[in-house]
């Protein structure tokens, strides 16, 4: 702890006695838990009823009594739901996020204390302006994620909520390609969460600094990071987690030449994807076994895997992964010299230029390379800077790929 | 496995008896006055009881949090005007 003492001439025994303060403090401490329990068993009947509500009726809900006297255990909730739909359904996840903003706005301050409702305002537009960022909306992101700094300012300023932000803004940064600035910020949360011996937090924000160097190209450190961050997170707390991260490990590994450590790592894997049984999780396990066959110059292998990979983005309307997943597909064509294939490819494409999921920058590179396929002038250096333009642009609709033949 | 959302009130009773030695420490070393320390320590306790699902180490939190409201609570008593 820091130096305390204003005056070092103060003698300690003139110092006043605390006992009864404290005793007070518990007691009071005792009925506000009390408050808090019930709080949490009435957020979550509030959440149905909420969520079953829609448009004004919903809005009217939000203002009621019931709302602003129990609504800082429903921020949370809809944040966690928020969350949990990040991935699935970033439009469902914005709503919730929305809402959550919308609830935090109407707490009680004279019930909750300002402290704490500024700090669940802070908390609920972070969350907002990450749900922006995974629908990439990135303009909103921006703002929403200034609105958190802000309330968070007005708060108390907690340390935990300051690295969340923190970590959602490196998200953003990620997203509009500043990898750089991501690893600062995250090293800042990585700070907070080491002095807050929040360990999994720590390993959480390792393995998100790892993605940065990893969407960077800078696979060694990538690799060192998110090994850092699988020592320290808790597998119980958040299993999906490690499979991500033991994902990611691979995928450096792989990106950075190492194919047959990836080979193995994979291999330790495997178990992980088939326990979580995802079927989501196969598909990018069997993406990943394409990307180590080609790095191993086992081609006809790698064409069978990825095409298996590229066929089950399209059928689920994956749209980016279906072309990052072609773009490697085209990597085994131009190594091997087909370019009868290479011109097969760029035909079955189409289903994947009618994915919502794509932008119109994307969309504009992926013509470019149907262009140079049916001109036979895709080259291995063409599809590893498209792929890599794609992996950085996903939720970037601003972020343009640079060919020769575009200005 | 996820954190529960509140402490009970046993687990806050015997987190309060393990601090209280370091507690008092801060509220001495700040010259916080009786009655204010109650509010202070109210104050930390009710955000940590409303953030307990998501505070890692609870101990080492209200420590922290303890220092800074009472380093603030110095340092707006010592802007007030009668005591320039």
């Amino acid at each position: 702890m820091s130096k305390r003492r204003p005056d070092p001439k103060t003698p300690a025994c003139d110092l006043p006695g605390y006992e009864q303060d404290l005793q007070r403090v518990s007691e009071r401490a005792h009925g506000r838990l009390m408050e808090i329990l019930q709080e949490v068993n009435a957020a979550a009947a509030l959440l149905g009823e909420l969520l079953a509500k829609v448009g004004p009726e919903r809005s009217a809900m939000v203002g009621t009594e019931p709302v602003r006297l129990h609504g800082l255990a429903l921020c949370g909730l809809l944040e966690a739901r928020s969350r949990e739909a990040w991935f699935a359904d970033p439009v469902r996840a914005v709503e919730l996020a929305e809402l959550a903003v919308e609830v935090s706005d109407r707490l009680d301050t004279q019930h909750y204390g300002t402290a704490i409702v500024e700090d669940a305002r802070a908390l609920a537009w972070a969350y907002l302006g990450n749900a922006y960022q995974v629908a990439s909306d990135l303009r909103r992101a921006e703002a929403a994620l200034s609105r958190a700094e802000e309330h968070h300012r007005q708060g108390d300023e907690d340390e935990l909520t300051r690295a969340q932000i923190l970590s959602f803004q490196a998200s953003l940064y990620n997203a509009q390609g500043r990898f750089e600035e991501a690893a600062r910020l995250l090293d800042k949360a990585i700070a907070v969460y080491r002095d807050a011996k929040a360990l999994h937090l720590e390993g959480r924000a390792l393995i998100k600094k790892a993605t940065a160097f990893g969407y960077a190209g800078k696979f060694k450190q990538a690799e060192r990071l998110v090994r850092q961050g699988l020592s320290r997170i808790n597998v119980l707390e958040e299993p999906q987690l490690l499979v991500a991260a033991r994902h990611n490990l691979v995928w450096y590994l792989t990106e950075g030449g190492h194919h047959e450590e990836a080979q193995k790592a994979l291999e330790e894997t495997r178990g992980l994807y088939l326990g979580l049984a995802e079927r989501i999780n196969l598909v990018r396990l069997r993406w990943l076994e394409g990307r180590i066959a080609f790095g191993l110059g086992r081609l006809d292998e790698a064409e069978t895997a990825l095409r298996e990979a590229r066929d089950a983005f399209i059928e689920r309307g994956i749209g980016f992964d279906a072309a990052l997943v072609s773009l490697h597909l085209a990597a085994v064509y131009a190594k091997k010299g087909d370019a009868a294939e290479m011109k097969r490819l760029a035909a079955e494409m189409v289903p994947i230029f009618e994915s919502r999921d794509l932008h119109p920058e994307a969309l504009a590179a992926l013509t470019v390379f149907r262009q140079a396929a049916a001109a036979e002038e895709v080259t291995l250096g063409l599809v590893e800077r498209m792929a890599t333009y794609l992996q950085r642009a996903r939720r970037n609709p601003e972020m343009r790929f640079e060919s020769e033949g575009r200005p | 496995m996820p954190p529960s959302v509140a402490p009970s009130p046993e687990e806050l009773d015997r987190l309060l008896a393990r601090l209280r030695p370091l507690i008092v420490e801060i509220l001495q070393d700040w010259e916080i006055p009786e009655g204010e320390a109650e509010k202070l320590m109210s104050e930390v306790l009710a955000r940590l009881t409303y953030r307990w699902s998501r505070i890692p180490d609870p101990e080492h939190w209200v420590l922290m949090a303890l220092e800074k409201e009472a380093r603030n609570y110095s340092a707006r008593s010592r802007k007030e005007p009668g005591d320039e």
